[in-house]
Order: structure tokens, then sequence, then C-alpha cells
């Protein structure tokens, strides 16, 4: 049996979180999202140290990523994904409020596999997560590597 | 004699032969005749010798005896003698006459005494005394006359057959002489002849025939000798003669075709002998006319008696200075002359040059006058002029330069080396500018120099060279502008510059650290301000979603309010990220379609103008130099404003124009809305600023704001005009590029 890959959420504002969850909670895809706190959180957890060193192994289907988080941003933990061979080929997903230039050439610069403002109209955002969460958390296929560790 | 020597040589070896003829045979023939008439008489005297021995000898006895008739008788024997006329017998002692014979009775012949024994001829006669002897005994004396005349007629005839004899002689000399003169004559009459057709016709090419080796055929050979000599001479004497005549045709061509005035005049008269053409041509006289002329004629009236006591006394050659002329139409020329003494046609002359200085004199004056000005104008200059020569040392300076050098006097410039009024080092670049000055360039550029008092003084030079004739470097002139102050203004200027260049630099960082906290700013704005914004909207959406029916008609009319708030807050933040993105975007500046960015723009509004009644007045617009992106957001919110407030008339009517000028395109749009009143014109492009309520046309007051930030970065200028209710145009300018 193929258990349901997680999606990692990498959001520090609990409002936002609890806004994503409940726009999640329509597909079905809430329970499998783990949530992260900050950029040095989410490379514990994707790499399984620190506190999620017990976790079990394997990748999410998908990180959702906020930019502007404590300690290191979400540009930061890009890089260091794509710079990582065990973790270049996650997909990641900007997640962000920024419509900022900078943010966008940097996130494509570095390999962003998509990038999502969050619009400020709420139906709005509800939307765009609902479709993140179903096209990456069910539609999209992974490449062999990460989908490995998943299997028993 | 001497008609001898008129005469022919032929005539006169005839004389010659004959007279020599004549005078040998005329000599021969008398010696003969005389040799004959000797040997004659002294036979007659032989024979009347012997006929008195016989008579004697038949006289003797009876002479002895006294026997005069005997004697008689024997005389009267001698009858048988013609010739004796008479005879007689002296007497041997008496010397009386004993007997007589007369042959001739009646003669009257007296006898002579008697003589000793002779003949002797007498006038026609013969006379003997013969003394007759008998026995050595004197017995007397005979005398017998003999007549001679036989003897005188023989002579007669043989005179005259001498004659004869000489007369044919003559004539037979005559012929052959005639005849034998031409062996001599001929060759020199011959001479004589051709001597005259050469001389007639000077024909010297002849050559005679030599005839013999004797006199006359060394005379021929001498003779061709000397005509070969004369047709020699001849010959050198044609070839100098032809030559002489090329040099004088030479000289007159010379004299005539001289590009030089010439003339010559009579020493003693100064009458005018000859002019050339060019002084024909020059003074416009004709050539008699000149001919009829006195040289003082061509002077002008104050100038005539001078020349004329001049040029009585010039010899040889000499320059005879400066005068002045008449043309033959008045007009007086200064002229300088030279004049040499000639004979022309054997008369002491002058031949003179004249060179017209007139023009010369005219460009001399006016040099003089143009140096007096162009002194003038370097002495009071405001520049200092300053020449150099090659070595440079001052030549020529004015008083401007003396006085910038802080001199009083010009004489203590004069002389002196350029570099004694110059900084030790300033000397590598003056000697670099004094090479560039040998090659010819012209340059300006500031130098430096010692005053006397020994400040410094800043100059502008305007450095030429100065070249002669040949395009020879000879020295330098210098214009020399004491911009000294000038230069301390520009010390000022350079320290204030670089004052205001740390500030520039400094007020650059602070903008810059301005603009990175703007950039945080907005970043934070875009990030963290729409965060919260959006959770008000989220959660109000959650709780319309969940507990709406729960409340009550004010507690959804809140809810509304919210929700429409928060939106509006959302499009504030939105609008004013993207004025604020505007402003620090960087610009790609490109000639771009203007009517291109229309058509986008309105394509982008194609929402807003649903089911409106829109009446478009287009124009064609000119391309402009500006960022594409920018200017069509331009055109978006100018073109939206214009959608926005028309919507409460029918028919909305919105021109999109341009005017062009020579420095700028201004393109405006036009619309016949709600327009607004003049008095706030100034605020419209405000950020935030608006002239209508949220009620009647919704809207943050950023787009103008964001229209007037475009056009500041492009150059341009923005502006308005409207009426409330009536419409507005807004316009916008894009500067035309020049030289890009």
């Amino acid at each position: 049996m193929i258990e349901l890959k997680k999606i990692l959420l990498a959001e520090d504002n609990p409002k936002d979180v609890e806004l994503t969850l409940e726009a999640l909670e329509d597909s079905l895809l809430a329970n499998r999202v783990e949530v992260v706190k900050d950029g040095v959180e989410t490379l514990e957890y994707l790499r399984c140290e620190g506190k999620y060193a017990d976790r079990e192994p394997g990748l999410p289907s998908v990180l959702l990523l906020d930019i502007k988080m404590p300690r290191k941003d979400g540009i930061e933990v890009l890089r260091e994904i794509r710079s990582d061979p065990k973790l270049k080929f996650l997909p990641v997903v900007m997640l962000t409020s920024s419509r900022e230039d900078k943010d966008l050439l940097n996130s494509y610069y570095l390999g962003v596999n998509a990038y999502v403002v969050k619009p400020v109209n709420f139906n709005g955002f509800i939307d765009a997560v609902k479709q993140l969460g179903i096209f990456w958390g069910l539609v999209n296929v992974l490449p062999p590597e990460i989908n490995q560790p998943n299997e028993h | 004699m001497n008609t001898f020597k008129n005469i022919s040589i032929k005539n006169k070896l005839i004389i010659i032969i004959i007279s020599t003829s004549i005078i040998a045979l005329v000599a021969g023939l008398s010696a003969y005749l005389i040799i004959d008439m000797v040997k004659v008489r002294n036979e007659m005297k032989k024979n009347a010798i012997l006929n008195a021995t016989l008579v004697g000898q038949y006289a003797a006895a009876p002479l002895l005896f006294g026997y005069k008739e005997e004697v008689t008788e024997v005389l009267t024997k001698l009858s048988a003698i013609p010739s004796v006329l008479d005879a007689c017998l002296y007497s041997p002692n008496s010397e009386e006459i004993f007997a007589t014979y007369h042959n001739t009775p009646s003669t009257s012949f007296r006898f002579p005494p008697l003589q000793k024994d002779n003949a002797t001829f007498k006038a026609g006669y013969l006379q003997i005394f013969y003394t007759v002897r008998y026995k050595e005994q004197n017995c007397g004396t005979i005398y017998l006359r003999i007549s001679s005349i036989a003897i005188h007629e023989k002579f007669r005839n043989s005179l005259l057959i001498m004659a004869i004899l000489v007369v044919l002689l003559l004539i037979t000399v005559y012929i052959i002489a005639s005849r034998l003169q031409k062996i001599i004559s001929f060759p020199i009459l011959n001479l004589a002849e051709l001597t005259a057709t050469i001389s007639q016709n000077q024909d010297f090419t002849v050559q005679l025939k030599q005839q013999g080796n004797d006199e006359v055929g060394i005379l021929y050979q001498q003779f061709n000798h000397l005509l070969s000599q004369l047709l020699k001479r001849q010959n050198e004497r044609d070839e100098a003669e032809k030559k002489i005549k090329e040099s004088e045709t030479h000289f007159r061509y010379l004299f005539e075709q001289n590009p030089a005035i010439l003339l010559i005049y009579e020493l003693s008269s100064l009458t005018m002998l000859a002019v050339n053409d060019a002084f024909i041509k020059h003074y416009g006289y004709s050539k008699a006319e000149i001919l009829s002329m006195k040289l003082t004629d061509l002077y002008t009236e104050n100038e005539k008696e001078a020349i004329s006591n001049l040029a009585e006394k010039l010899v040889g050659l000499n320059y005879v200075g400066e005068w002045h002329h008449l043309k033959k139409d008045g007009a007086k020329i200064t002229i300088e002359v030279s004049s040499h003494g000639v004979t022309y046609e054997g008369r002491q002359a002058r031949i003179a040059v004249i060179n017209d200085i007139t023009e010369r004199k005219l460009a001399e004056k006016a040099l003089q006058e143009s140096e007096v000005k162009y002194r003038r104008i370097v002495d009071t200059a405001n520049e200092g002029i300053w020449t150099l020569d090659q070595d440079g040392r001052t030549t020529v300076v004015n008083a401007r330069l003396v006085e910038i050098l802080g001199y009083q006097d010009v004489e203590m410039v004069i002389g002196r080396l350029v570099t004694d009024f110059m900084c030790e080092e300033d000397l590598p670049d003056h000697r670099k500018r004094m090479e560039n000055r040998r090659q010819g360039l012209s340059e300006t550029y500031e130098r430096r120099f010692r005053r006397n008092d020994g400040r410094a003084v800043w100059t502008l030079v305007s450095g030429s060279s100065v070249l002669d004739d040949e395009q020879q470097f000879v020295g330098t002139i210098g214009m020399i502008t004491d911009i000294t102050e000038r230069k301390l203004a520009e010390q000022e200027i350079l320290k204030l510059n670089s004052e205001l260049e740390n500030r520039v630099i400094e007020r650059t960082a602070q903008l810059e650290s301005a603009n990175k906290e703007l950039e945080a700013f907005s970043y934070s704005v875009s990030h963290d301000l729409r965060a919260p914004l959006r959770h008000v909207s989220g959660y109000l959406e959650l709780l319309t979603k969940r507990n709406y029916e729960q409340l009550d008609d004010k507690g959804k009319h809140y809810m509304q309010s919210i929700s429409e708030a928060s939106n509006q807050m959302g499009v504030l933040i939105d609008d004013l990220l993207n004025f604020s993105r505007a402003g620090r975007m960087e610009m790609k500046l490109d000639n771009m379609d203007m009517n291109k960015a229309i058509k986008d723009a309105l394509a982008m509004l194609e929402q807003e103008t649903k089911g409106r009644t829109i009446e478009w007045i287009q124009a064609p617009m000119p391309n402009v130099y500006a960022d594409y992106a920018m200017v069509r957001q331009v055109w978006v919110n100018l073109l939206s404003n214009a959608i926005k407030y028309t919507r409460k008339c029918d028919i909305a009517t919105i021109e999109i124009g341009s005017i062009s000028d020579a420095s700028e395109n201004i393109f405006f749009v036009r619309d016949n809305g709600a327009g607004f009143d003049m008095n706030y014109a100034q605020k419209l492009f405000g950020v935030f600023q608006r002239l209508h309520s949220m009620e009647d046309f919704e809207g943050t007051g950023i787009g103008l704001a964001n229209v007037r930030q475009v056009i500041k970065r492009h150059k341009g200028r923005t502006w308005a005009e409207g009426e409330t209710d009536t419409g507005a145009t807004f316009y916008f300018s894009i500067p035309k590029i020049t030289g890009e």
C-alpha cells in the first residue's frame, strides 16, 4: 500500500496557517499537512534533524513555502534545498504575500516550481490554496528518488 | 714709258719680241755691214796701194831719170782704172809735183802737199801717198785719189738689202711673235679674264686648271690657293655676316619684344630714337608720335628741367631713380629708370629701362598705412602681444604685455628670453609648446609668468608660429590674456566643486540608504501589511460562512462594511505599491510605437468599456523614445480615468491625440465626462488626491500620481485642463531626443 505523502507548510503566522488549513479542509488534505514555523525548522524537518530527528522518514509531496519568516527566510531555504543533493528535486511552491519582482526573480532563479501570491480576498485565497493542495498533493507525479522512502 | 705699261701683254710681248729682233738684226747686220765696209775699204786700200806700187814700179825708172813724159805716160795708164780720179807724183827731193793725171781733165782738183805714206779716206774718195822706191832709193812719192763712190754705192745697196731684209724679218717675227706670245700671254690673259669674272661675280669657288710647272703654273697654283683663301674668307665673312645679321635680328627682337619698357633717346638732343612694343602698349602713344617727341615730354611739368639737366650728363650705366611720367591719356605713373649709354645708328644715345612702380608705390603706401593701423591696434590692444625669435628671445611686445608682466617700460622686456619670465616647473611644457610651434601648430593654453614684483600672473596664450617667405620658422607670436582672476575663480570653483562632489556623494549615499529603507518599507508593506488585511477578510469570510444566519440585519451590514473596507484597503495597498515600484523601476528606454501602447492599453481596459457607448476619436501617434511598459501604464491610467468619468454620459466621447513641436511630443486624452474644477487642477496629480467622492467615482487617487511620476522620469511634463460637468483634458509630454 502506498501512503499518501505529506504536504509541508512553512508559515510563521498562525493565522495564515489556520486559514490555509481551513482552505485545505474541503479537499480533505488538511490532515496531511505538516506545519513548520520558520526556515530552520523547515530544513530540520526535511533533513530529519533536530526535533524531527525521530520523524518517519520520507519527503513531502510539496513544500508550501512562505518567504518572510524568522531566522531563515524562504529564499534561503529554497537555495539550500536546491543545493542539497538529497532535497534538490523536492517540489517547492512559494506561497507568499509578496509580489515584489526581487522575490519572484530570486525564486525562479533558484528553481522554484510555482509562485503563488496569496490573494487578499479570502475566497481567492481559498481557491488558490485548494488548487495547490489538489495539484501538488494528488495530481503531480514525483521523481522516483522522492517517492522511494515512502514505499513499504 | 707709261703708255707701254698700259698696252696689253700680248702687244707688249710682240713689241718686245720685235724690238729684240730688230735690235739683234740691226746690230748683226750693222756689224756685218761695218765689217764688210772695213773689208771693202781695206781691200780698196790694198788695191790702191797695189796700184800705186804698180804705178810706182812702172814709173820708177822714168822718175829716176826724170822722164816726165814717161812718167805722165805711166800715169795715164791709170785711166784703165776708172775709179782713180786723180794721180800725181812728187819729186823725191823737192816735193814738187812731177807728173799729174786726172781722170777728168776738166777737174779743178788741186793736189795736196806731199805727206808721208798713208792711205786716208776723205769725203768721197781715198787718197794714198806711197813712196816709190827703186833699189832702196827714194824715187818720189806717188799720190792717188781714188773715188770711193763704189764703196758708198755698195754700202747703200747693202743698207737697202738690209732694210728689206729687216722688214721681211720683222714681218716674219711679228707673225711668229703673234703666235708664240700666246704661250705666255694666254694663261695670263686667262687668269686676268678669270680674275675679272671672279671679281665681277664674287665667285670664289672656281679653281684654275694648272697648265705646267713654270712660273705661270706656280702663279696659277698661288692663285688657286689665293682663291681658296678668298673662298674661305668669304665663307667666314658670310658666316660672320649671317651671325651679325642674326644677332642684329635677335637684338632687335630682344628690344622690340622685351616685356620691359625700353626707350632709346639721343644724348645731345634728348630726342626719342626708339621705343619698344611694351612702351607703346604701356604709354598709349603711337610709334610715330613718340618718335617725334623729346624725352622730357614724358615727364611731369616740375620734373622736366631736372631730368633734362640730368639726362645730358649721364655716362655709362646708371640708376636714374624714381620719376613721374605721363601717359598719353594723362595718367601719371611713378617709374624707376635705369639707363646705359649706347651708340644707336651712329648717334650717341642712351637706352633706358622703365619700371612702372605705381602699383608697388600704392601697395607700399597701403602697407604703410596698414602697418600704422596694426601698430595702433597692437599698442592699444587689451591683450598682450609677445613675439619671439626662434631662440625664444623677445622681439616685439606691446604696452599691455609689459603691464601684464608688471614692468614700466617696453625696453625692460625686449631682447630677454621668454623663459626668464617663467617658473622652473613650467619649462618642460614650454619646450613642448615651442616644438609644436616649430611644427607650425597653433594652440591656446594657459601659462603662468613671473611678474617683475615676483607675483605669478596666469595668462591664456594663443600661440602661432611666424614663418618667413620661404615658410621657414623664424619665431612665434603670442596673444596673452591675463586670466589670473579667472584662474583664482576657477580654483575657487574647483574647491567648491570638490566640496559639492563630496556632498553629492554624501547625499547619494543618504539617498541610497533612504531608497533602501523605502524598498524595505514597501517590501514590508507588500508582505506584512497585506497579511493582516488578508486575515481580516479571511476570518470575515469564515464568520460569514459559519455564523451569517445568526446575525441580525445590522450585524450583516457591519460585516458588509468590514468586507468593503478591507477590500478598499487591499486596492490602496496594491496601488501604493505599484506607484512606489514605478518610481524605482529601472527604465528601459527605446524607440517605441505609441500607437501600439495605446492599443495594448485599450485591450487591457476591455472589461471596463463593456456595455458602454464610447465614441473614440484617435489620431495616429508619433513614436517616442521611452520605456514601453511605463508609458503603456500611463495610457492605462489616463484612459481608465476617461472611461470612468464619462460613465454618466449617455454617449461618451474620448479623444486621443498628439501635438508636436521641435522639442517635444505632447499627448492628450480628452473626455466629455465629469470634468473638474480648475481651481483644484494643482492637486490632480498628487498621491491619494481625489476630486470626486467615492460614491460618485471610486478610486484610490494613485493613477494620476503614477502618470506624473512616470512622465517626470521621462523628463516630460503633465498638466490638465477641465471644467466641471463638461469634461477634462489630460496632457503629458515626452521630449524628443536630440543627438542620440
